[in-house]
């Protein structure tokens, strides 16, 4: 017997200490709302961009300059508003005046020059290349850009926010995020939770809400049962399998809002065989988006058929004729460029070579792996063999630098406001690019410079046509962001930006 | 026993260095760039070119010879510097100590657990030889075996979170947190363990000195608990050192399905994001967690058996 009372003393000794830096204690009447994510904040600096579902706790701490409706319509946001010059190079900003930081130093042009200077992960990225940055006065800055740019729809990101400059201590050591948003960071427990409260002196409309805690849970069965059990009110990113369990749920509001993102079909257009467009295009005629939609995701998403823009994107055209699944048009294609069933195995030759892809996928979602078997399945009856594989970010990396693959399923790229960065995936400027079109990189360079609203509207609706006709990638699926809440969680509307969560407006009511 | 323990510790620096010594090199045989895996994390997918993925491996040493690389490491870790993780910039052994409560509290609940279930039923299973008890006890030994830990964990969740609301879904802090991954953890390691308290029981009860006991007529429950139990406890001992050095290292599918903050995940995430200062730092703490556990073990035998004497041996 004594030998189990040192046991449990020992382990009770051990344990406790630990069990007492529980998080705060919550009572249920009170505003506070509980957020379940899949992933921790890893950083609060501007020197780094914020992955993962870091960015929807940045969202509620950082604010931009320049905002975006529910509908990605661009609005005033820590600017007032905007001018260019005719060149479309230099942007003059007017900020907004009486605006604190959480720590009270006041928000001015200082503090916009800090938030793009030297230390921010998009200056240093190059991602945004600023000739230079100056206060015209307290409350005006202006941006000079080496090239036009359309700049205000960059700054809308919530990666690239406007940060206090002091943050950083004496020594240039980060001290903690200082930021405008409606919420403050009070604690962090890694890997477990972020606890922020109120900002009080919030220059927009309050929040009801007194506290706002996201719960890390990084399996996604677990952060349903916790949606479920009420340890949770609001799950973001609900994975498209979940949403007709949940919806049948009384005590649930799912939520659903097209987003800027699509999934595609990337094809290495520097070897053989899709350095042909004909075989590109008969896998495009292969896949039937329509019915992964509907079949795969629950219908959750629209078919994309080809479509390069999410139609709340701005620019995007709907008048382009989009790829209709056809495999016999997919067999002719595939024969016009020498490719034939000639054994009867059902996989086309030439040459005798039989026609086998390497598709590659990473680990991370569990989504695209379901979209690539369905069109693994999908090409196979075209009579292309698809090898999938799975691989973790590091290695698809590696593959992707050294051009040893033949197809890529990625989900959006570059995407986070209306504006369609995301075609300059296919400018051969792009290491990540893998196809070579001159006439294409003129047109994206056209395009993003040009300052004619109508011209740039003409231009980016020539770029469609053309990813349409020579098929760089395949669009598969627009998709959908899924938040689902608890009942008593009201007033919360979905917005289409992603990453960005939007809690104005929304309190807690049982 | 003194200079044994010593000379254990010792050896603690020799493990040390050849572990993280080839975790370091095996992990720069694995495919993918360090350098455009911490561009990647401090600028994101989109916004990666090849200028500050350059400029990063300079910045970072990462351009260096992998011999300097280590050596650089090593030289740090020397004076004591953990270095900072090359993907959060927070200081590698922050970051591990943060984890390594939530660590310790389910290994040492996992192992409790899993003696309380599987000693008695594995002498039962030894006691009752060949009896609907030793089937009884085999068969669940088995299905703890074979059920995976995550989908267990699962079930738990519903049934004793979404059903009975007896304890939370996930998360860590107090001990009605820790019941159900506990509970996952050590029922997988029951299983092992009960397998092997009824075969090692088996084996000691037919030894001459039980057998010469039976002849003294001492009653069998004393023959039991005073002479059998002992001695079959050695090789169960050697088992939980194993398990725990395991357990220590993280249990990952545990840490993920019950959103556990434990060190596994953290490990398996400095591994994907080829974030080398962290992994070596994971790495070496985990070598000499793993040698004091087994020290602990050996330390136990004297106790077990007062035969074992490690003096003798130096």
């Amino acid at each position: 017997m004594k030998k189990w009372t040192i046991l449990i003393l020992v382990f009770s000794l051990i344990c406790l200490p630990g069990c007492s830096k529980s998080g705060p204690s919550v009572s249920q009447t009170d505003q506070v709302l509980q957020i379940g994510i899949g992933t921790d904040v890893a950083n609060w600096d501007i020197v780094q961009f914020p992955d993962g579902d870091a960015r929807f706790v940045w969202s509620q701490i950082y604010e931009t300059l320049v905002r975006l409706d529910s509908d990605l319509k661009l609005m005033p946001g820590l600017a007032e508003s905007w001018d260019k010059d005719d060149s479309g190079r230099v942007w003059t900003f007017h900020l907004r005046e009486g605006v604190k930081f959480h720590d009270g130093t006041p928000f001015n042009a200082d503090a916009v020059v800090y938030s793009y200077g030297e230390r921010a992960n998009v200056t240093k990225a190059r991602t945004l290349q600023l000739e230079k940055i100056e206060p015209v006065d307290e409350y005006t800055v202006r941006f000079t850009c080496v090239k036009p740019i359309p700049l205000p729809t960059y700054l809308t990101h919530v990666a690239w926010p406007i940060a206090s400059p002091s943050s950083i201590d004496a020594e240039g050591n980060f001290t903690g995020p200082v930021g405008t948003g409606p919420f403050k960071l009070a604690q962090q427990l890694k890997g477990q939770e972020v606890v922020l409260v109120r900002n009080d002196d919030y220059w927009g409309k309050k929040s009801k809400l007194e506290q706002v805690i996201f719960k890390v849970i990084p399996d996604a069965s677990t952060r349903m049962i916790a949606l479920t059990s009420g340890d949770i009110d609001m799950s973001i990113k609900v994975p498209e399998s979940e949403v007709k369990v949940l919806e049948k749920d009384t005590n649930i509001t799912v939520h659903r809002k097209l987003t800027t993102f699509t999934d595609f079909l990337q094809f290495n257009c520097a070897r053989t065989p899709f350095n042909d467009v004909k075989v590109r295009k008969a896998v495009a005629y292969a896949i039937d988006s329509e019915s992964i939609v509907k079949n795969i995701l629950d219908g959750i998403g629209i078919a994309a058929r080809g479509r390069a823009y999410s139609p709340v994107m701005m620019y995007c055209d709907d008048n382009l004729p989009l790829f209709a699944t056809d495999s016999n048009k997919s067999k002719e294609l595939l024969a016009e460029a020498g490719f034939k069933d000639t054994d009867g195995d059902g996989i086309v030759e030439k040459n005798g070579q039989p026609l086998e892809i390497d598709a590659l996928i990473s680990t991370w979602s569990s989504r695209q792996q379901r979209e690539a078997e369905a069109c693994q399945a999908q090409l196979a009856q075209a009579g292309i063999k698809a090898d999938i594989k799975v691989l973790e970010t590091a290695a698809m990396d590696q593959l992707e630098s050294q051009g040893d693959f033949d197809v890529l399923l990625r989900s959006g790229f570059f995407v986070w406001g209306p504006y369609p960065h995301h075609i300059k995936i296919h400018h051969s400027k792009n290491y990540k690019s893998h196809y070579k079109n001159e006439a294409y990189d003129l047109l994206a360079e056209q395009a993003e410079a040009i300052q004619d609203e109508n011209k740039k509207a003409q231009l980016y609706s020539q770029i469609q046509k053309m990813i349409l006709d020579e098929v760089p990638a395949y669009y598969i699926v627009h998709e959908e962001k899924v938040i689902a809440t608890r009942n008593r969680v009201k007033g919360y509307q979905i917005t289409a930006e992603d990453p960005w969560l939007e809690l104005s407006g929304v309190y807690l009511q049982d | 026993m003194f200079r044994y323990i010593t000379r254990r510790l010792a050896a603690l620096l020799i493990v040390a260095l050849g572990v993280t010594f080839l975790t370091f090199f095996i992990m720069h045989l694995a495919p993918g760039d360090p350098a455009e895996m911490v561009a990647l994390a401090r600028y994101g997918q989109e916004n990666l070119n090849r200028e500050s993925i350059e400029l990063i491996r300079q910045e970072e040493g990462l351009d260096k010879p992998l011999y300097l690389q280590y050596g650089r490491w090593l030289q740090h870790i020397i004076r004591g510097e953990w270095g900072n993780s090359l993907s959060t910039g927070e200081p590698v052994l922050k970051e591990i100590m943060v984890r390594f409560p939530a660590t310790l509290q389910l290994t040492l609940a996992a192992l409790v657990i899993s003696l309380l279930i599987s000693l008695p039923l594995g002498i039962l299973a030894a006691v009752k030889h060949n009896t609907l008890a030793d089937y009884f006890a085999m068969t669940l030994a088995l299905l703890g075996v074979s059920i995976p830990a995550f989908w267990l964990g699962l079930l738990f969740m519903l049934l004793f979170s979404l059903i009975l609301g007896w304890f939370p879904v996930y998360g860590y802090g107090t001990l009605r947190h820790l019941v159900l991954p506990a509970l996952t953890l050590g029922c997988g390691m029951a299983a092992i363990t009960t397998r092997l308290t009824r075969s090692s029981m088996l084996e000691v009860m037919e030894q001459e000195y039980v057998i010469s006991a039976r002849a003294r007529g001492i009653k069998e429950r004393d023959i039991l608990t005073g002479h059998a139990l002992k001695n079959a406890f050695i090789p169960v001992v050697t088992m939980l050192g194993i398990q725990a050095g395991h357990l220590l290292e993280g249990a990952v599918v545990i840490e993920t399905v019950f959103a556990w903050p434990g060190l596994g995940k953290l490990l398996v995430d400095s591994i994907f994001a080829r974030d080398f200062a962290l992994i070596q730092g994971c790495v070496l703490f985990f070598a000499a967690l793993v040698v004091m556990v087994n020290l602990l073990v050996d330390i136990s035998y004297m106790y077990l058996d007062p035969r074992i004497r490690f003096e003798k041996e130096v």
